[in-house]
């Protein structure tokens, strides 16, 4: 892939971005009237839908649960990651324990583990 | 530690870890929820094994376990976003409003999403240690 392509497939991406954005800048859910009326049924109807008097859990486990999925799904995943990579380095510091007698953490190692 | 630092963080722990439950069981009544009361019950165990050193708290508090219940805790919320219609027409009708009984699906959602925020920081915090370990 040469340079002419990585630029126009750049532009193809962002032109794409932005057409999004700003069709959902135009939808009727950020307008002032269509926000309203959705706030204003999570408010209203919310607790009775749920007999639940806490309106932001409501929103956060109910209205937008598939969102709050997501957000635990980060967090397995950033949770995993971390310890991916610790697993990793302890690994390589203890291979290299042996072979080096000054500090486990050089350069070298950093380089090596990223 | 000094003896002062252990024994205060033997009088808190299980007291922070009382609050923690609380602050998740009552995510549907009063503020708090699932990331919030999960932070704190991983701080309790963070402060345990700033006391007591880390390899005592690995001993009583399993790596193994605490990987087995964040994946459980993973399955138990897909779960119950699957039968999440079915258990709101079977409990909204038994509830009854401002008490610990209410909120449909939401108490289990919490305690659900709580235990995955607890075990999901304490195995970034065990996975530092770790690095800590190898290094001395």
């Amino acid at each position: 892939m040469n340079e002419a392509m990585k630029l126009s497939l750049g532009f193809a991406c962002l032109a794409i971005v932005s057409a999004f954005l700003i069709s959902s800048l135009l939808s009727p859910a950020f307008n002032s009237w269509g926000g309203k009326k959705v706030a204003d049924f999570y408010m209203s109807e919310g607790w009775k839908k749920l007999a639940a008097t806490n309106t932001v859990t409501t929103i956060v486990w109910e209205f937008r649960g598939y969102d709050t999925l997501g957000e635990e799904t980060v967090l397995f995943t950033a949770a995993m990651g971390v310890f991916a990579m610790g697993l990793y380095s302890a690994e390589r510091m203890q291979e290299n324990k042996g072979k080096k007698s000054a500090s486990p953490t050089s350069n070298d190692d950093i380089k090596k583990t990223m | 530690m000094n003896v002062i630092v252990r024994t205060v963080a033997k009088v808190a722990f299980p007291v922070i870890l009382l609050f923690g439950i609380y602050v998740i069981v009552h995510g549907h009544t009063t503020p708090g929820g699932t990331f919030s009361g999960g932070s704190v019950m991983a701080g309790a165990f963070v402060i345990y094994s700033l006391a007591y050193g880390i390899a005592s708290t690995k001993a009583q508090f399993r790596e193994s376990v605490v990987d087995v219940l964040k994946s459980v805790g993973g399955l138990v919320l897909i779960l119950l976003i699957v039968f999440e219609f079915f258990l709101r027409v079977v409990l909204v009708p038994t509830e009854t409003l401002f008490t610990l009984w209410s909120g449909s699906s939401l108490m289990f959602f919490n305690i659900a999403g709580g235990v995955m925020v607890l075990t999901g920081l304490l195995m970034i915090w065990y996975t530092m240690a770790r690095a800590e370990d190898v290094n001395e």
